[in-house]
């Protein structure tokens, strides 16, 4: 199974700058040839640093720990070999369509770039870009092909930066927040594209999102991240009947939903998640856990358990289980 | 029972681009009404007119035709000295606590602008009473008085957002997408929080959201628009339960993502 993984991150650290405090504090995961992971975490919690740093494209951090695409350290690598890896092998979609793109391009140059580097002729790298578009389902391809990004709408945009990120047919697509900055009605449209393209090519896909909404229908094994660490992993079943973290708990607690009654208030997670530099001693979340005991609050923080279905980093895991049963 | 809000046949057209003698219809035949101590929900995508509505109805923006009612009173062209006394009853919360708040005034400051101008509050140690009863209110400390908005996270400068609107006492609540720049586990504190104001204050709203969900946990009626027309209205229950419009439906069908399971 270990070997199988086309991805697998071990002990992976990310600090910034000059500051001591982890935005990612050693964290591992695999992933296999034709999975869907989602990555679910607030802000801060170093979902996006971690995917990041593994590319290579954090400028300013210091990254340790280990990153293995194929076997291949990706790590501390040259330039050369992760230029062999980002984009052709690994495709990554970006939050904001409205930034991703060059403004002054046309989206046909710029679906085509990545192809014409690894030597296509223009003719062919272009032909190619009308059939992506075709694919990701812009209307009238070969007439589009030739706009400007300003000439799309934000969904469609999106779906131009898709395009980008299949052109040189990945093993493994990333996307970060794919739907965040869409209509909700778009977000649906763009995230069944993503799903199908992935089931098409055999493409292994990582989402990193903010929304459970998302990850609990688009991806098979999700990973929870608090503070800088995974939480919680497991799979989109067994996430939302039983989870096996307070604070998975908590999030979907905090979720409304068409059940509410008129003077029903929301359960919610007290306080805010801690400011890195300034993490409390024991489980990271413990201050804002409403079961919280002595045990919780002393030594370093948890490691995570395996169960049969994921793992979790709670400490009374073993109790919450016995009392589910 | 008058209204509390009113709008009729509201209409407002925006240039496309600067060259360009096309018009984008914003709103289109607007009417919607609130009643006194109701909590009304605007849903709709971006682009859907929502914002120009509520911006409109604060007469923060000049609507084309149509007439907009507070309290009875026609509002549509009152000129600012006219508006004063209605800037007290009417408050807006934003969208973005990043923006909305001066970053050079302290939370004391923030606060005590709306309490000395709409209430006439003048002495130092009533005024400093009054800000520490809302930020009570909202959740916040004493001691956040003398702090700065970037001392504070997205979630507490929402509570400041929402402090400062209810430092003046208002009557009627605009709450544009308050909850969407928040994390999970934060937007739950607000919705929470406004929930108490509509329960325990009886202050009116027009929460604006694109989450149907939301909408449902907060509101008692909702106005669905597409287009910059209002395509669908009624009790939240009968609206999510029997969407009549098919951009309802899809809505929903979007929005329910998590509980699809």
């Amino acid at each position: 199974m270990q070997n199988s993984n086309i991805l697998e991150v071990e002990s992976l650290a990310v600090r910034f700058g000059e500051s001591r405090a982890r935005a990612v504090d050693e964290i591992s995961f695999g992933l296999a040839k034709g999975e869907t992971l989602g990555i679910a975490g607030e802000s801060g919690s170093g979902k996006t640093a971690s995917i990041l740093s593994i590319l290579g494209l954090l400028q300013r951090a210091t990254v340790k720990g280990s990153a293995k695409f194929e076997g291949r350290e990706l790590i501390g690598a040259d330039n050369k070999l992760l230029n062999e890896i980002r984009g052709k092998r690994i495709g990554l979609v970006l939050q904001d369509p409205f930034a991703a793109l060059d403004p002054v391009k046309t989206v046909g140059h710029q679906i085509s770039e990545g192809l014409r580097a690894s030597g296509w002729s223009k003719k062919r790298a272009m032909k190619h870009a009308i059939h992506l578009l075709e694919e990701v389902g812009v209307p009238s391809a070969s007439q589009r092909v030739n706009a400007y990004p300003h000439q799309f709408s934000g969904g469609m945009r999106q779906r131009v930066v898709i395009a980008m990120a299949l052109a040189q047919d990945p093993d493994v697509l990333i996307a970060d927040e794919p739907t965040t900055a869409l209509d909700v009605r778009i977000q649906k449209q763009v995230l069944d594209l993503m799903k199908q393209q992935c089931e098409n090519r055999g493409m292994s896909l990582v989402i990193i999102t903010h929304d459970l909404g998302v990850i609990s229908n688009y991806t098979d094994r999700i990973i929870i991240m608090y503070a800088g660490k995974i939480v919680e992993e497991s799979n989109r079943l067994k996430l939302f009947d039983q989870p096996l973290h307070p604070y998975t708990q908590g999030l979907l607690d905090c979720l409304p939903n068409l059940g509410n009654s008129e003077n029903e208030y929301l359960k919610t997670i007290g306080g805010q998640p801690p400011i890195p530099g300034k993490l409390p001693s024991g489980c990271r979340y413990h201050p804002r856990c409403s079961f919280t005991e002595p045990v919780c609050t002393q030594g370093d923080n948890p490691q995570l358990v395996p169960v049969k279905w994921g793992r979790s980093a709670c400490i009374q895991l073993e109790k919450f289980l016995r009392e589910s049963q | 029972m008058a209204a509390l809000v009113e709008t009729r046949g509201l209409t407002k057209r925006f240039s496309q681009g600067f060259f360009s003698s096309q018009k984008t219809t914003a709103l289109d035949d607007v009417t919607i009404s609130i009643e006194s101590g109701e909590t009304v929900g605007l849903v709709g995508e971006s682009g859907s007119g929502k914002s120009t509505l509520a911006l409109s109805i604060a007469r923060l923006l000049q609507v084309d035709s149509g007439q907009i009612f507070f309290d009875g009173d026609d509002i549509t062209g009152f000129t600012a000295n006219q508006m004063r006394p209605l800037r007290k009853a009417l408050q807006f919360v934003f969208q973005d606590p990043y923006s909305s708040l001066n970053p050079r005034m302290s939370v004391k400051g923030i606060l005590s602008e709306g309490i000395r101008l709409h209430r006439g509050l003048s002495n130092k140690s009533e005024i400093e009473n009054e800000i520490v009863n809302v930020l009570t209110t909202v959740g916040l400390g004493k001691d956040d008085m003398r702090k700065h908005p970037k001392e504070f996270s997205g979630g507490q400068r929402q509570r400041i957002a929402i402090a400062r609107a209810l430092a003046v006492e208002p009557r009627f609540l605009i709450c544009d997408e308050p909850v969407s720049a928040l994390d999970m586990s934060i937007q739950a504190q607000i919705l929470n929080l406004l929930k108490m104001l509509k329960i325990e204050k009886n202050i009116s709203m027009l929460f604006i959201s694109h989450d149907l969900a939301v909408v449902n946990f907060l509101c008692d009626r909702a106005y669905v628009m597409n287009a910059g027309k209002i395509v669908e209205q009624g009790g939240v229950d009968d609206i999510f339960n029997s969407p009549k419009e098919q951009y309802t439906q899809d809505l929903i069908s979007a929005s329910l993502l998590a509980k699809s399971n």
